[in-house]
């Protein structure tokens, strides 16, 4: 049980100060940072709230949806330089602006937590729940959805999932605005009917898992529980621009009438109430149990976590109702968790972070999009409903560890010429874990860049 | 400007050797807009490969087994009959016989020790203290700089991702960097693999498939060989990309109308511990990169050409032997070089002390024989206009005992 272990397999990376507050007792160090509630970090306090967030970008998104209509009667207006590419012109810079403050909130809230733990379950239960930025909507609202999941990391599972399910940016994401129930009003008038895509990956990843024993016909009735929630977040054409917003997020117009039985439980057709009782099984169903269990072993201890491990932390969610402080204490307090040899390469974004918060480098937006854009890993813009992949090796392959190379060498051209001593920063962020083989490449380096470099690139930093 | 007294040239076996002779300077044309470039050459340039004393009769033997060759592809290029230079540099042999570029011998900074950081802060600082941090000579220099004539005070353009140490202390700086992310060096890669294969073999598997090397089970100088066999065509080609990009870019400020005068670029991977390779491998590359971009800057600074002067320059040279895995190990006095159309090349300045045991610092190393702060002083008094005294207690503090060396330029 190690400090070091504490900062970099349950924390964002080496730094100096972390590590000493681990020093005295690691395990606890870890412990603390799970006692809820988990304290807002100031860079996410000062977001806007989704209400605001809706209003700015509606309002922008409705002028441009009018100059376009109106363009119909008047195609000149189309032409380059004319008002439809101003009006889009000014609807881009409103999502770039809410979107770059919330990727200055993500960030900010990384380089000056004192939870890091915290964040990595932010982060973890943000790729979970993965939604990524597939059509103009989300880039607006991925930032404001991964933060409504953070009141609840250190709380209920099911808490976290009826944030991350019923959230406009999910219901967008797999195409619940779309899905209409074909006995609804508006399926009726429409002929219009329901997609599964939520609620597919509601059972199969969200909750049950793949294996979690659900049915076709469970998944359709899910969906149909599902049908009428829209999230609200959309341009009404009916309204000016300045009364644009966030509206209601279900529409009892769109929504399937009736009962529907999933896993063998009939649900009363209440209309918006029904999920919110479909979430409450779903979310300790001893198959979810195991599943997320499973995950969270498996991204903390790697691909090799024993059963008994997984078998622990399944028996403690089910005994907690999901509490998933609970969840991560029963793993914390394991010998394994601490005793496993390091084996998970860290993301690029990780890696990026973890940079920055080593050598306390002030934040620096370009070098954090290049990083990010040639390591692939963009911000919220996983490939797939499945999210980024979390395998010990995933994120490094040949290709992607030269780049990484890159990448830090060109973070030490801009950190390390003004860092007097590497060999000092290397004891300080490693601790005991430095070893004769890096401190003597460090010593060795051709100049200050290069041994910045190579301390970057060093197993003890890549791999947690 | 003063005159100088004739230097001896040290002889070892008689052959001719250079003496410079002093050369009255007069003060600087009026209406001149000079331009200084200083590259830096990191990791420790072996002087010896780079200029080699083909002339001194202990050559062949300290450098068995390296030695430039007289023919063939890539034969050494004769400078003055008792240097020549790297045959992977045609382009500065090039301007080197239209007397453009011109190569101290033997020179080296104050600094004795040798590791790469202390000595690169040296170089940079213009101290004899490793420890001073603060400022940089060419920052100090341009804080002095007389604004007669038409000399662009005061910015200075950094091709680095910060401003180095060497123009810390400058009233601006200007930092630029080629665009996109430009590859790490083969030697910053070479020695993760070397880290990674000793402590996890795992990332080391990886990094060979990306290398597209063999696994490596043999030394490591084998390794090297393999990584060398297995450098492709792309790798080479974005190296030289980023060079021209670079040389292009600092052409393009330097002569524009309004701007700074004066630019600092560096270049990495010179510490050649194995398998040097001085004309085929690894350090032959190097030094056909360093001429690539003598080349570029050559063509970017066209219109200014007359009015450049380019310092070459590295923390220290090498060990005057090869070790044990054929390179060489860190040492002190190396070559510089100053290249333009400003500078009376087309010679080799260097009060050159022999390779003999008992003619070696340390028995070591090359022995310094001229303070390479006097070759900056020289530069910077006849070419930015810069008077002695200032030269001795602001730019170089303490160093009124380095006469600047005269003649340097075109008067």
């Amino acid at each position: 049980m190690d400090a070091f272990t504490a900062i970099t397999r349950f924390g964002l990376g080496p730094d100096a100060g972390d590590l000493g507050r681990a020093e005295p007792d690691p395990r606890g160090y870890v412990l603390a940072q799970l006692v809820p509630p988990a304290p807002v970090p100031d860079p996410i306090a000062a977001l806007p709230p989704l209400e605001t967030i809706a209003r700015d970008y509606l309002s922008a998104a409705a002028t441009l949806r009018r100059a376009i209509r109106d363009a119909r009667k008047n195609p000149a207006a189309l032409a380059e330089g004319g008002p439809v590419e101003t009006v889009r012109r000014e609807r881009n810079v409103v999502l770039r602006t809410i979107m770059r403050a919330e990727i200055d909130g993500r960030v900010g809230a990384a380089l000056s937590t004192s939870r890091p733990l915290v964040e990595r379950l932010v982060l973890f239960f943000a790729n979970h729940f993965s939604v990524s930025r597939t059509n103009t909507t989300i880039p607006v609202l991925a930032g404001n959805y991964e933060r409504s999941l953070r009141p609840f990391v250190l709380g209920r599972f099911r808490d976290l999932l009826g944030a991350a399910v019923l959230h406009p940016a999910m219901l967008s994401y797999l195409d619940n605005t779309a899905s209409v129930g074909p006995n609804s009003p508006a399926g009726r008038r429409r002929g219009a009917s329901y997609n599964e895509n939520l609620a597919r990956e509601l059972l199969e990843l969200h909750t049950l898992g793949v294996d979690g024993g659900y049915t076709q016909d469970d998944v359709i009735a899910l969906a149909l529980v599902l049908t009428g929630w829209t999230g609200g977040f959309d341009v009404r054409m009916q309204d000016p621009p300045e009364a644009q917003g966030l509206g209601p997020p279900f529409r009892r117009a769109l929504h399937e009438p009736g009962p529907k039985t999933i896993l063998g439980r009939t649900y009363r057709g209440t209309g918006a109430g029904e999920i919110e009782a479909v979430l409450d099984d779903l979310a300790v169903h001893p198959a979810t149990a195991r599943h997320v269990s499973g995950k969270l072993a498996r991204h903390f201890v790697g691909d090799g976590v024993s059963e008994a491990t997984v078998a622990r932390l399944t028996d403690v969610f089910l005994a907690t109702g999901g509490d998933i402080a609970a969840v991560m204490t029963a793993l914390v307090s394991t010998d394994e968790a601490w005793t496993a040899p390091p084996r998970k390469v860290i993301s690029p974004y990780d890696f990026v972070v973890s940079a920055f918060r080593g050598f306390g480098q002030p934040y620096n937006y370009g070098a954090l999009n290049q990083g990010l854009t040639a390591l692939g890993h963009p911000m919220w813009r996983a490939p797939a409903p499945t999210g980024w992949p979390d395998g010990d090796t995933a994120w490094i392959s040949g290709d992607t560890l030269l780049e990484r190379i890159d990448w830090a060498t060109a973070f030490a051209g801009r950190a390390a010429p003004r860092r007097p001593d590497i060999a000092a920063d290397a004891r300080a962020l490693l601790g005991a874990a430095a070893g004769d083989e890096l401190m003597t490449a460090i010593a060795r380096a051709e100049g200050r860049t290069q041994a910045m470099t190579l301390l970057l690139m060093s197993p003890q930093w890549q791999v947690r | 400007m003063s005159l100088h007294p004739t230097r001896r040239a040290v002889l070892s076996g008689g052959a001719a050797l250079l003496f410079w002779s002093a050369i009255p300077v007069t003060a600087r044309a009026a209406g001149r807009d000079p331009r200084f470039v200083t590259v830096i050459l990191r990791g420790a340039l072996d002087g010896i490969a780079a200029v080699a004393p083909v002339g001194d009769p202990l050559y062949p033997v300290v450098r068995e087994g390296h030695t430039l060759p007289a023919d063939g592809p890539n034969a050494r290029l004769p400078l003055d009959g008792f240097f020549a230079l790297n045959g992977r540099m045609p382009a500065t042999h090039a301007l080197y016989r239209r007397g453009e570029v011109l190569f101290v011998h033997a020179t080296h900074t104050p600094y004795r020790e040798r590791s790469h950081f202390s000595g690169q802060d040296v170089l940079e600082n213009g101290t004899t203290s490793e420890t001073h941090h603060a400022d940089g000579w060419l920052g100090r220099a341009l804080r002095v700089i007389p604004t007669v004539d038409r000399v662009r005070p005061r910015s200075g353009l950094a091709v680095a991702a910060s401003v180095p140490l060497i123009l810390r202390g400058s009233p601006e700086v200007i930092t630029w960097m080629p665009p996109g992310l430009p590859p790490a060096s083969d030697d910053t890669r070479l020695r993760l693999l070397d880290l990674y294969t000793h402590t996890a073999p795992t990332l080391a598997d990886i990094m060979e498939a990306g290398l597209d090397l063999e696994a490596i089970a043999g030394s490591e100088t084998e390794m090297l060989a393999a990584f060398e066999a297995a450098e492709g065509a792309e790798p080479v080609a974005r190296k030289l990309r980023t060079v021209d990009e670079t040389a292009l870019s600092v052409g393009r400020v330097l002569s524009a109308d309004d701007g700074p005068r004066v630019a600092v670029l560096d270049l990495t991977g010179f510490d050649t511990h194995r398998r040097q390779g001085e004309v085929n491998g690894l350090l032959g590359n190097q030094l056909a990169l360093v001429d690539r971009l003598v080349d570029r800057l050559h063509a970017g600074l066209a219109p200014v050409w007359d009015d450049t002067v380019i310092t070459i320059a590295t923390e220290f040279g090498r060990t005057v032997r090869i070790n044990g895995s054929e390179g060489t190990d860190h040492g002190s006095a190396t070559v510089a070089m100053l290249v333009g159309g400003a500078v009376a090349g087309g010679r080799v300045l260097a009060d050159w002390p022999g390779l003999a045991d008992e003619a070696l610092f340390e028995r070591r190393d090359l022995m310094p024989t001229t303070d390479l702060r006097a070759v900056l002083k020289g530069a910077l008094a006849d070419h930015l206009g810069i008077g002695d005294a200032l030269l001795a207690s602001r730019v170089f503090p303490d160093s009124a005992a380095v006469r600047p060396l005269a003649g340097l330029l075109r008067g």
